[in-house]
């Protein structure tokens, strides 16, 4: 009985603790993340010019990468990196950086061809994504 | 000759003032916070990738966001958000579409800090509402350079449901703040 009574508390005291560990765990990276798609950024704005329904039916709140020419760079007044890739004529992909992870992305230059990996929130002027950082396999 | 000449020096002219009217952001903040007093954690968020375009010769606005592109500090927060009470797969944008009621008030010929009063309906989690706010516009070198706005919306409005397990954390007031450095809108 005493045996049960033990078990059933050391279950619950790990069951606690893993849903405190849980519920106080930080907004996480997604660098380690494999993306669910990988595309030309012409390639994505056209997908949700076309159809913005199915594209973010594909695409909304999922990790993905994108490659093309970056059109616009700046950082926000908390020193967050923000870069354009350029898509159609007018909506591009808006990439909100990773401040943790934004480093090796300082130095891009307006016209560097770039490999990004994000989360996909969807299109307003741009297609807008969040949590960025920059692909490996960029070369 | 000559008229023709006026008309297309007035034209061109009229045009580029119409250009300079217009101001817009692609990457304004807005936050909101739903805290209830008693709650332990702070439940707020931030977006930095709101779209805005204001005109100043009429006070028309509009406000867009992505709701997936809120930020919290808490990873499950932000799952909770998304998936529970803002349903972003669904809907996955915020719309303001109104204006500045006191734009008249607005002098683009002198420099300042011009407080203004804003009016429109507010779309979100399917549901379309009407909300004002008071706010700030502030002007320099003939360009309208940013604004801010606080001001308060209740959840229940848009059909957002607190569960009454969290009835105590979760306000069902949510402060929301507006803070955009525009840009003048170039024309295409």
């Amino acid at each position: 009985m005493k045996k049960i009574l033990l078990t059933t508390s050391i279950v619950l005291t790990a069951a606690a603790a893993f849903g405190y560990y849980l519920f106080n765990k930080p907004h996480g990276s997604i660098v380690d993340d494999a993306p669910v798609s990988s595309s030309e950024a012409t390639y994505l704005v056209s997908e949700y010019e076309a159809d913005e329904n199915a594209a973010n039916s594909k695409y909304l709140g999922k990790v993905i990468e994108v490659s093309g020419t970056v059109s616009d760079k700046n950082l926000d007044e908390k020193g967050i990196l923000n870069l354009v890739i350029q898509g159609g004529d007018l909506a591009g992909i808006g990439c909100q950086f990773d401040k943790n992870f934004q480093s090796d992305a300082l130095s891009l230059k307006t016209g560097d061809q770039v490999k990004v990996k994000g989360i996909c929130t969807g299109i307003l002027m741009d297609v807008v994504m969040v949590d960025c950082v920059l692909s490996k396999s960029a070369d | 000759m000559k008229k023709l000449l006026l008309i297309i020096t007035l034209f061109v002219s009229a045009n580029s003032l119409f250009a300079q009217n217009r101001f817009f952001t692609k990457t304004g903040k807005i936050t909101f916070d739903a805290t209830s007093p008693s709650s332990p954690d702070k439940i707020y968020a931030s977006n930095e990738k709101a779209t805005s375009v204001i005109d100043a010769s009429n006070g028309a606005m509009e406000f867009a966001l992505l709701m997936k592109a809120f930020s919290f500090e808490k990873a499950l927060m932000q799952e909770h958000f998304n998936e529970n009470y803002v349903e972003s797969d669904k809907y996955p944008k915020a719309v303001f579409k109104g204006s500045v009621t006191n734009i008249k008030d607005v002098n683009l010929q002198k420099d300042g800090s011009y407080p203004v009063k804003i009016k429109g309906n507010m779309t979100m989690h399917g549901v379309t509402k009407e909300v004002t706010a008071d706010g700030k516009l502030v002007v320099k070198a003939g360009n309208i350079v940013s604004g801010v706005s606080n001001f308060s919306i209740l959840l229940s409005d848009f059909n957002v449901g607190i569960p009454s397990l969290v009835k105590d954390k979760v306000s069902p007031e949510a402060k929301i703040t507006v803070d955009i450095s525009y840009d003048p809108l170039k024309a295409s």
